[in-house]
Order: C-alpha cells, then structure tokens, then sequence
C-alpha cells in the first residue's frame, strides 16, 4: 500500500504515537550554570523534537479521491453526524470498569461502579450453567450455551448493583487462573430509540496459568440509559448508564496445557548472529536507519518458505526482508535448531523481497529458489547441496510485487510462476490511489510466467485469459483443482474490491468469480484453499479486514444515505473474512456467518492446517496492520 | 480512530464440519505482532503440524512447536512427480480411512490434501501432505491423482509414519524418522531498545534544496549551504558536516564538545564542520541567537556556526520524508553528511557517533557499488545486492518541495533533465518543471515547458489540460480550447477538463459544445460548484424563454450556491441572475443582495459593483413589472 492516502492515514497514525514519545526526563550531564531556564528534554543521545514556529503549513496530504481518508474523517466521533459513534466510545469506557474488575481479582468492588448503573439494573447470567460440550479430545474442550431460538427467555436473575457484581464474578471464577488474565470488549454495533440506546458488544476474555488455559467468547447486548442532557453529541456531560445486559451468545475453551503452541524461536535461532540483528527488531527499528533508496518500507510485507535446501529430509526456512536487510537461509540441524547459511548459499540478497518459493523449476530432484522482490524476480538454481546461483534476473515483472504461487497451469511436466502485483506504479506517487475503494480497478496487472525449461520464463498472462479482470491490488493467490476436472484453478485475493476465480480450463482461464459467487467484494489479503467439511471439494477461505467501527458504522441509516449504493458494499467490507463452501457444481456459497470465522481482525495469511489431528481442518490467521508499539522506536 | 489497531493472530478450532471456534487465546499463538506471514510444516516432524510466522514488529519470525499432542495420529506423505513435475505440485490425495469421528457428519469420509507451492500471504508452507487421522484410524486406501489427472493407488501406509511416494511405484517407501528434538521454550525473545543516534547512509547521493542560514561571523546577511562564497574560489571543496542543535538541549552539548575535542581527527579527514543553532525557532522561543552564542564560546568550538531558519528547518523535515518511509518531526541533535559537491550522503538524528560519521566521511568518494554496501544499516558487510542501483530520483525531491518550495522543485527537476533517457520521462519531468515555474509566477515559461513536453509526449492529458489552462489566461482561446479538446479526448472522465472546455465554449459563443462539456463535468465530479455556475448563465443566456432550460439553470445555481464554501458571492450573484430569469424578481433581489454582501465581507468590492449594477436591472424589471 504505497498510495498517497495510505501515507497520509499512516503519517496521522505515527504523528500521533510520537508525541509521549519526546517527554523525557532529565539530562545525563550536569546543566551548565548559565544555561537558560528551560527542562532539559533528553536522557541519552536519542533526538530531541523541536516544535516549530511555523508559518501555517498545509495539512496532510491525503488524495482527494481516497475514499478511506474520507472514510476515516467521517469515522470521527466528534463529527456529529455520527451520535452513535459517541455513544459507542461513552458506552465503550464504562465496559472498561467492567473489563478493569475482570482482569483483577483481587478486587471486590466495582471502582467508580456508582457511575456505572441505573438503579433498575438487570441481567442473566453472564455464565450459564448449562452449557452442553460440542467438542473435546484429550487436551481441549469446548462447551457451549445455545440460547433456543424463538424459546422462553429467561427471566433476569440479577438485580441493582449487588446482582452486577455477582454475576461478573461468576464469570471472573471460569477465569481463575492467578495471572494473564486478559478481557477485551468490542463494540460492534450501536442501536438507537426511544428511550434507551443498545450497543452489541463482543466480549473476549481468557487466563492461563502454568497447566491450563481457558477462553471465553460471548456476544452481549447491553442496553443503557442516554446520558443526562447532551448539549451536543460532541459534549457529553455525563456517562450513560447500563440498564441491562443481556448474553446471546456463550463459550467456553479449556486446555489442559498452557497453551497448545509454544515459542521455540530463542532456542531455535539464538546462536546466530543475524538472530540478534534482525530477527529481533521490528521494522520499526529501521524505517529510521534504513532509507527508501534501499528499498525499506513501513509495511513490513515480507514472508517466508519452507523447503528441504539442501535434500537432507529436514525442512529449512528463508526468510525475506526488507530492502537493504539481507534475506536469510536458515538451515535446519538434527537437534531442531537452524543456522544461517544465506551467505554461504549465495542468497542472502539485499533487495526488498516481498516472497519466496522453494520450487524444482528444473526437474532435476533440489529445490531452486524464486524471490519476489519489488519490480525484479529472482530465480536461482540449487546445486543439489544449497549452493545457489542466480540464473534469471527478471525485471519489471510487476510494480510491486506480492505473493507468488507456482502450478504447472499446462499440465506440462514443470512448474509456472504466477506473480501477484499490487500498486501500478509505486515510482509514481502521483497515482489517485485506489479507486474507487470499493472496487479499485487501478492497480498492477499479475503475471504468470511459463517454464520453457532451463531456468527461462515466458510472460502467457494474456494469451491463456489472465489478462481479464487483472488490474487490481492483488495481495495473494492459490492454485487448486475446485472443479476436479484435473488441472488447476487459481483464486487471486484484492484488496479494495473484487477477487478473481479463474477456471482452467485445458490451460485456458476465465474468470468466473461472478458466476460462482465468489467475488467476495472486501479487502482480500490472503487465499487458503482446503477441505474443512471433508466433502471431497475444496473450499476457500479469504482473509480481509474485520472492523468494529466499520461495522458500527456502515450499517447506520445515515450512512447508507451518505454513500448510497457504495453502503452495502462497505458494510460487506467491514464484514471480515469469508469462508466460501464449495457446492461441486462450479458454485459456492458463503458459509462465513453460520460457521463462525468472519471476526479475525485486521487479517493477513490465512490456511487451513489440521492442528490437532483430529481430520477437520482448523484454520489460522495472522494479523495486525501497523502497531506503534515497536521495538527501539516511537 | 484507526481500522487496525494492535491485532492478535486469530486460531479457529474446526469442531467439527462447518462450526468453528475461536480458540486464539487458547492456542497460545495470539501475539499482536502485527503478523505477515504463514507457513505450516512440522518442523520437529514429531507428527503435529508447527508454525512459523514472520512479523511486522520484533521479533519478526516465531516458530510455535505445537505442543497439544493429543491421542490422534497422522500419517505424512511426500510426493515426487517422475512425469508430472517433480515437486508433484498440484498433486491430490485421498485416503480413505475407518476413522469413526468422520461417521455421521458426511457421507464421504476421505481425507483430501493437495500439494502447493505458495498460498496464504506472501508464504510458502511445506510440501508434505500432513494427514491427522483421528483416534482409531484404519487407513483403507490412499490414491493419488498427480497432477494432469492419471490416478494411481499406493500400498503399504499405515499410521504414524512418513512416506515418500513415487509416481508408477504404486507402493509407499518408509522415511527413516529423525531423532526427537528437544526445544528450550524457557528462553523467551526480548526485541532490544536500542537509543543509539540513527545513522542512515544513502545508497545513491541526494542533491539538496536551497538551506540558507545566518552566519555567526558576518554582516548577519544569508548564506547558503555548500555554495561556494566568493572569498573561497580557489579553494578545493570539501565535504561538509552540517550540525543542527540547540543550547537548551544536553545531547546537543555533548556532541559539540566531542566535535571539539575530536577536531584533529575531524581535520585529517578533510571535513568542515558547520554547527547551525536552532535556537529561537521553537515555539516556546525561551531561548535565543545570545544563549547560542554563549554555549559556543564556552564550548570553544573550533568549526563555523551559524544560525538556522525555520525554512531551512521545513526543509530538513521534507528531506526526511523523502529518505525515509516513515514520517518525522524536526528532532535536535541532527547532522548531515554532505559530499564534495553538496550532496548528501548520509543523516545521524540523536547524538552521533562520531567515529562512525568520520568512517562515513573518509568512505565518500567510493564507488558505487560500494556506497550500496556502505549503506548497510548491520556492521560488516552483510548481504549482496543483485540488481541494479536505483537512480536517484529527484522526482520524489521535486514532488515533496513542490508546493512549498518551487525553487527547490525547479533544481531537483532541471537536475533530473540532465540524466534524462526517454522522451516520455523527459516529457514528464518538463510538465512537472512548468508548475514549479508558474508557482514561481513565471507563466511564459511554464507554457514553453508544456509545449515541449507535449511536443516530446502527445499522450499527456493533464499536460493539455494545464496548458489550455495557462494559454486561456493569456488570452488564446483558440489554441486553449485545442488543448482543451484533445486533454478530453486523451481522459474523457477528467471533470476539469470538460469544465475548461465548456467555459472556453460558452467564451467563444460555442453554446451546444459549451453545455455539452459542463453537463458532463457536472456529472463526473458531483460536488463541485465550478461547472454549475457557467452551466446556469449559459442556460439563463442561451434560451430565454426556454422553461425547461430556467428549471436547469436554478437547480445548477441552487446547488452551487450550497456547494460553494460560505455562500460565495459569484455563487448567489449566479442564482440571483438566474431567479430574474425566471421571472422570480423579488427572489433575485434578495439573492443578490445578500450576494454584495458577501462579496464586500470578502473586499471584493468590483464584484461587489458588478452586482449591484445587476441589483438595479432586478429592480427596475420589478418596477416595470408592476408598473405593467
């Protein structure tokens, strides 16, 4: 994303987290005597900022046709056309006593819970009893509670502050574990009438100790009183008060281990130099001492693979890396720890590299190595003992590269690259960016590269059909056969809009997302094909972003009256992730709401993997946009 | 309010079929790592299926050991393709297997797995088929279909075990398992703080804007870094540490006194040394021109000093912006390194070290290449490049000064054209050149910069555009309206250009091609009162009469009276015309008063007089209509 509206987005993001950043204490030599009267403002040799005396500078620069930017402005609580949306922050720092009460349980009382409550405050309970077990094996279980649809509702047991208390503290019991308690509200929608508003709220809480961890997950309504005469939605003057809460949703994971993965990366890589200078620090450490003239990005898109370099049967792993970081080879030893060879195998190279494959391009039994950097594709022959020489040095394959993906597409006997593009032209920060946001239909054309043996590589992307639909943000793609009919297909994930599903058919592709209902219109990041229903068709499963204000928001009368018949696509955006269920005839249809795997945050990889080998596979999802809580920095 | 957030990986349980659930905390791989990459293997090959994940924030990789061995068992496959492509990417398997916890849930039971090379997001995860396979398994059959659809049955897998299978050998040949692997997971990873100055060097070296200063010694009149001063003609240049600092700040302090002390070493490397004071430019202003002053005696800096200006201090930060892809205030202490034509080489914001600054002081005149390698933010020489250096790209200087300093602009852009290689390039870089000479307020060369830009690249919409733009300023319509037509034919989405091409139409009494062109600029661009204000007096004037076009003309005038910012007075003055056009007198006169009102609020008094002169046509038509 290196669109002029995303720099401005992040630009505000980043100004915004520096400012504690500049208070620091005092000076480590003596103050000179005749020095000025002013606080010294720095402790170590780390810059002090100097808030200039201006002449009035103009604002960010954020494209006028960027509708995030517009988005964003629309999305602040202080512009009054959204009163929900102060409602929700108001309503969002009174959970926080909640949430301040469940995390300490040393406390009894609720602080500042005066404030808190109407006086006719009622709910259920927070933690059924009856929950009915849906899954166990012999190191987790999952019960659930089911509230019966169109069933009696249960009359509310809790009342006034005392009944509150109570049943927060029946729930705080399932979170008994001495520390790591972590609960966390989110405020996913805001319902206005009459007399009392109600905010939808999911509610995550979990506790591990040394033996075990548990999870909850529910869903609450809480409804609340408005605060005391509102001069102006901007102004409240007081906090609104919960009238009831009532659950809708309950469950309940418990693991008889700490946690069902553990961190080994320390044991794993610690006795390597590289370990220290680069695996460690974020890439906040160098967007300060690494210049874009090397390459270096705030983005931080760079992946990995796994692959056996050297044919010993161990899996190894190389890394890529920001621009002017090497990327890194690590080698597997018996014992389960890795060692850096990248120098020693010729690829430890310096350019920005986005993504790599481990792949036998040659046929000849090692695995070669293909390199996404940003504009040029890397392609290196394996001597059979991780010895590589680059043998191909493609250039301006693409603006900016993405994810790679490789299939032999011709059924010829050797593998195809294609290679996902994302920007049109990086170079040119002049572009409007993507428009419109979406459905952008203005960004860089993928490309798939023919194997024509001997490491050379033809461009066939318009003359098979995958020229159509092929000007947009493309993050991701995945090859697999969804109409077993024995050649593959390939899914392209774009962000700001519609993806691509191109059918194979005998080496010629059309694009057929519209017809089977797979268009799935949101910012896709990432492709996983898999089976997790085991009907012998594969299923895809597409990462986006999940956005509480944007689901808070997009829903709003106003909203849907502001933009029109962009809403709709814009609350299907704020939606999350997709998980399409494959029907075997050349459709699909979308299971994600009734299967439980739309929330997954800001989404990058996704995959299917049978974590506990059970036969279904679970999915995992990686997450997070840009967090200012780096390393060395901010 | 953001839409990201610190978010935490994200695990869902498949429990089982279609019904998943969130077990993120459970499982232990929740970090908030601002997490990228993915890539499943079982790393230990213990039968569970690990993870690595490659992050945006330190620590960048983790690899999670799955530690939630349960009763279950797998088998795990590797193929290799002897017609098919040897990986066997694409290759499917079934196994088809008794477990009983498939039962019940679908009638086909099979396991189905098909081998890739790249999915997820930017990963590649293992090649081998991982098969969990329950409690009880009791494996049927596995068949393989490699890719290019011939099926083919392999004998001989049974459970906990891996296999390699080969095409045409029909039965499955056991891999030997390897030693068990034993992980520390006590060691827990701490990203490091680090506080050190951060010393960025360039890989290519950048020209820099005009940075003018007050010299300490002197009459107090500007000089300007790195041109040479007439006294100093004869001397050979030398690079050139540029210091910024103020005396309320201790690292600053500290840095000039070990500049001080170290100015033999900085002498044998041939470096100036120029400390500018940045005192007195800060908002609060406590300190000031004397207090620098005073610190330097005091100090006994040997170097030149001077003091800096807020201008050159906007222009360090938009030099930043450009070097670095992330956004930073102006922070003090902050050198520049600057080769021997003033170039900049290399950046130490926070306190410097200054044997590392001296190494980069003696290293600037190497070669290319090896500037690249010195570039390198890791001690020694880690990595090679492959590719190509970048040029330089004043474009991205040009871009970030234009609006705020066109001169710079102007410089980086001429530079540019020296070392240009395409006409298309060289066509962008004069059309880019003309608005940083009109911004300058030199128009006749602006226009001259357009004509050769499109004279090297007839394909440049906006180039039309803007020079239609400029020439109907200085009164060409004709040749405008040219320009104006082919930047339309070259974009015809470009709101701006229908609008220049309609009011030039209406100008030149051109009244269909006039409304056809504002029409469309009205449609493509909504919001904007521009095109709807000529609309309307084209309307009004064009047919008078004509009902259906006075209709038009007050819905175009009525919503650019509400588009426009604070009720403009050329806005009302255009709804009032129109309000007299329809014959709604009363209506015109209170319009265009309020009209010469704002206009005078905003010391537009000719306006003002022009309405006024309309004002009274309204009221004697009123007049006379009653009269009548």
């Amino acid at each position: 994303m290196t669109t002029a509206g995303w720099r401005g987005l992040i630009r505000l993001l980043l100004l915004v987290a520096l400012l504690p950043a500049t208070a620091c204490g005092r000076g480590e030599s003596e103050p000179d005597a005749d020095r000025p009267h002013r606080e010294p403002r720095a402790t170590n040799g780390a810059a002090v900022e100097v808030p200039l005396d201006r002449r009035a500078r103009t604002g960010l620069q954020i494209g006028a046709a960027d509708a995030l930017a517009a988005l964003t402005a629309k999305f602040d609580p202080k512009n009054d056309l959204w009163e929900t949306e102060v409602l929700s922050d108001a309503a969002g720092a009174q959970l926080r006593i909640l949430q301040d009460f469940l995390e300490h349980p040393d406390t009894t009382e609720l602080e500042g819970g005066s404030q808190l409550m109407d006086i006719g405050f009622e709910s259920q309970n927070l933690r059924p009893t009856n929950l009915t077990e849906v899954f166990a094996d012999d190191v987790l279980k999952v019960r659930r509670w089911d509230p019966v649809p169109g069933g009696p509702v249960s009359a509310p047991k809790y009342r006034g502050a005392s009944g509150l208390l109570e049943a927060l503290t029946q729930l705080r019991q399932v979170l008994k574990s001495g520390e790591g308690i972590r609960v966390k509200f989110k405020t996913i929608q805001v319902e206005e009438s009459k007399s009392f508003f109600t905010t939808g709220v999911l509610f995550e809480a979990s506790s591990r100790d040394a033996s075990h961890a548990v999870q909850v997950n529910a869903s609450w309504r809480c409804r609340w009183s408005y605060p005391a005469s509102p001069a102006s939605p901007a102004d409240l003057e007081s906090a609104p008060l919960l009238v009831a809460i009532e659950l809708e949703r309950y469950e309940e994971v418990s693991v008889h281990r700490p946690a069902l993965f553990a961190d080994k990366t320390e044991s794993t890589l610690r006795h390597n130099a590289s370990y220290q200078q680069q695996v460690l620090p974020g890439i906040g450490h160098w967007l300060g001492r690494v210049s874009r003239f090397s390459g270096m990005s705030l983005f931080g898109h760079h992946g990995l693979a796994v692959g056996d370099a050297n044919g010993d049967g161990l899996e190894d792993i190389y890394v890529c890396e920001a621009g002017g970081l090497p990327n890194r080879l690590y080698m597997q030893n018996a014992d389960g720890t890795a060692t850096d060879v990248s120098a020693a195998a010729g690829v430890d190279w310096l350019e920005s590299t986005a993504s790599a494959l481990f792949v036998d391009l040659d046929n000849d039994g090692d695995q070669d190595l293909v390199a996404a950097t940003r504009r040029t594709l890397l392609v290196a022959e394996n001597n059979g003992e991780a010895e590589f020489t680059l043998r191909a040095r493609l250039p301006d394959v693409v603006a900016s590269a993405t994810s790679l993906a490789a299939a032999d597409y011709d059924s010829d006997g050797d593998l195809d690259l294609y290679v996902c593009g994302y920007d049109g032209d990086p170079q040119n920060r002049g572009l409007p960016g993507p428009v419109p946001y979406h459905d952008a239909d203005n960004g860089g054309a993928n490309v798939l590269l023919e194997n024509d043996g001997d490491l050379k590589f033809e461009d066939v992307t318009a003359r098979v059909g995958l020229g159509q639909n092929n000007t947009r943000y493309s993050f991701a793609a995945a090859w697999e056969d969804y109409d077993n009919d024995g050649d593959p297909d390939l899914y392209v994930a774009n962000d700001f809009g519609r993806n691509n599903l191109y059918r194979n058919d005998s080496g010629r592709f059309v694009d057929t997302a519209p017809e089977a209902g797979v268009e799935d219109v949101a910012s896709g990041m990432s492709v996983s094909w898999g089976d997790p229903n085991r009907d012998g068709w594969m299923d895809v499963y597409v990462s986006n972003m999940f956005s509480s204000a944007g689901n808070r928001i997009a829903y709003q009368r106003t909203f849907s009256d502001a933009t029109g018949s962009a809403a709709s696509d814009l609350q299907r955006m704020a939606r999350g992730n997709t998980l399409f269920s494959n029907n075997g005839s050349g459709s699909f249809r979308d299971v994600s709401e009734s299967s439980g795997v739309t929330m997954a945050r800001w989404a990058w990889a996704s995959r299917f993997a049978d974590l506990n080998n059970d036969g279904w596979q679970d999915l995992v999802v990686t997450n997070g946009y840009i967090s200012n809580t780096d390393s060395g920095d901010l | 309010m953001s839409w990201s957030g610190s978010e935490r990986n994200c695990v869902f349980l498949n429990a089982p079929g279609l019904r998943f659930t969130d077990i993120s905390a459970a499982s232990g791989l929740d970090y908030a790592d601002d997490g990228r990459g993915l890539a499943v293997v079982d790393w230990d090959a213990d039968g569970d299926l690990d993870l690595w994940l490659a992050n945006r924030t330190g620590p960048r990789l983790r690899l999670m050991l799955n530690e939630g061995a349960t009763d279950n068992q797998y088998v795990a496959l590797k193929l290799r393709g002897t017609t098919a492509n040897r990986d066997a990417i694409g290759a499917r398997v079934e196994i088809e297997s008794l477990d009983p916890a498939g039962q019940g849930h679908h009638p086909n039971n099979a396991l189905v797995r098909t081998v890739y090379a790249g999915d997820g997001f930017l990963s590649q995860s293992s090649k081998w088929l991982h098969f969990g396979l329950g409690t009880e398994p009791d494996i049927e059959r596995v068949t393989v279909r490699w890719p290019g659809g011939e099926s083919e049955s392999f004998s001989g897998v049974r459970p906990g075990r891996r296999y390699e299978l080969v095409q045409g050998r029909g039965a499955a040949s056991v891999v030997a398992t390897r030693q068990a692997v034993k992980l520390d997971t006590s060691l827990q990873q701490q990203p490091p703080q680090s506080t050190a100055a951060e010393r960025v060097s360039l890989p290519i070296r950048l020209p820099l804007p005009l940075l003018r200063y007050t010299p300490s010694a002197g009459g107090g009149d500007q000089e300007t870094v790195g041109l040479r001063q007439p006294g100093n003609q004869g001397r050979p240049r030398r690079p050139l540490l540029l210091n910024f600092w103020a005396s309320w700040c201790l690292p600053c302090i500290s840095e000039l006194k070990e500049l001080t002390a170290r100015a033999p070493a900085i002498d044998a490397v041939g470096l100036d040394v120029l400390a500018l004071s940045v005192d007195g430019l800060d908002r609060d202003q406590v300190t000031g021109r004397p207090d620098a002053e005073r610190t330097l005696s005091k100090i006994g800096f040997p170097f030149a000093s001077g003091f800096a200006t807020t201008e050159l201090l906007e222009k360090i930060e938009l030099l930043q912006d450009v070097l670095l892809d992330r956004s930073l205030p102006f922070a003090v202490p902050i050198s520049l390194l600057l080769d021997r034509d003033a170039k900049l080489a290399a950046t130490y914001r926070g306190r410097m070290e200054v044997d590392e600054m001296l190494r980069d002081a003696q290293n600037l005149d190497v070669s290319r290449q090896q500037r690249r390698m010195a570039s390198s933010p890791l001690s020694g020489s880690a990595g090679r490049w492959v590719t190509p250096p970048p040029g330089t790209n004043p474009l991205w200087l040009a871009q970030s000064f234009n609006e705020r300093y066109p001169e710079d602009a102007e410089r980086f852009l001429r530079l540019a054209l020296e070392d240009r290689s395409t006409p298309p390039e060289e066509a962008a870089l004069r059309h880019r050149l003309a608005e940083a000479v009109y911004r300058q307020g030199r128009g006749d060369e602006a226009i001259a910069e357009l004509r050769r830009a499109i004279a090297l690249d007839g394909g440049l919409a906006r180039a039309h555009k803007s020079l239609a733009g400029l020439l109907q300023s200085s009164g060409e319509p004709q040749e405008a309206m040219r320009h104006y037509q082919r930047a339309v034919e070259l974009d015809p989405l470009d709101a701006e250009a229908h609008q220049g091409l309609g009011v030039i139409s209406r100008a030149t009494g051109h009244k269909i091609e006039a409304l056809l062109h504002l029409r469309e600029a009205a449609r493509l661009r909504p919001d904007w009162p521009a095109p709807l204000i000529p609309l309307a007096w084209t309307l009004i004037t064009q047919a008078s009469g004509d009902a259906t076009s006075i209709t038009e003309a007050i819905g175009h005038a009525e919503r650019a009276v509400e588009l426009s910012e604070d009720r403009h007075p050329v806005a009302l003055d255009t709804l009032a015309a129109v309000y007299a056009a329809a014959g709604r007198s009363a209506d015109a006169i209170v319009t265009a008063g309020e009209a010469i009102e704002r206009a005078k609020a905003l010391d537009q008094e000719s306006l003002a007089a022009q309405i006024q002169t309309r004002l009274d046509g309204y009221r004697r038509a009123q007049g006379s209509g009653n009269a009548g």
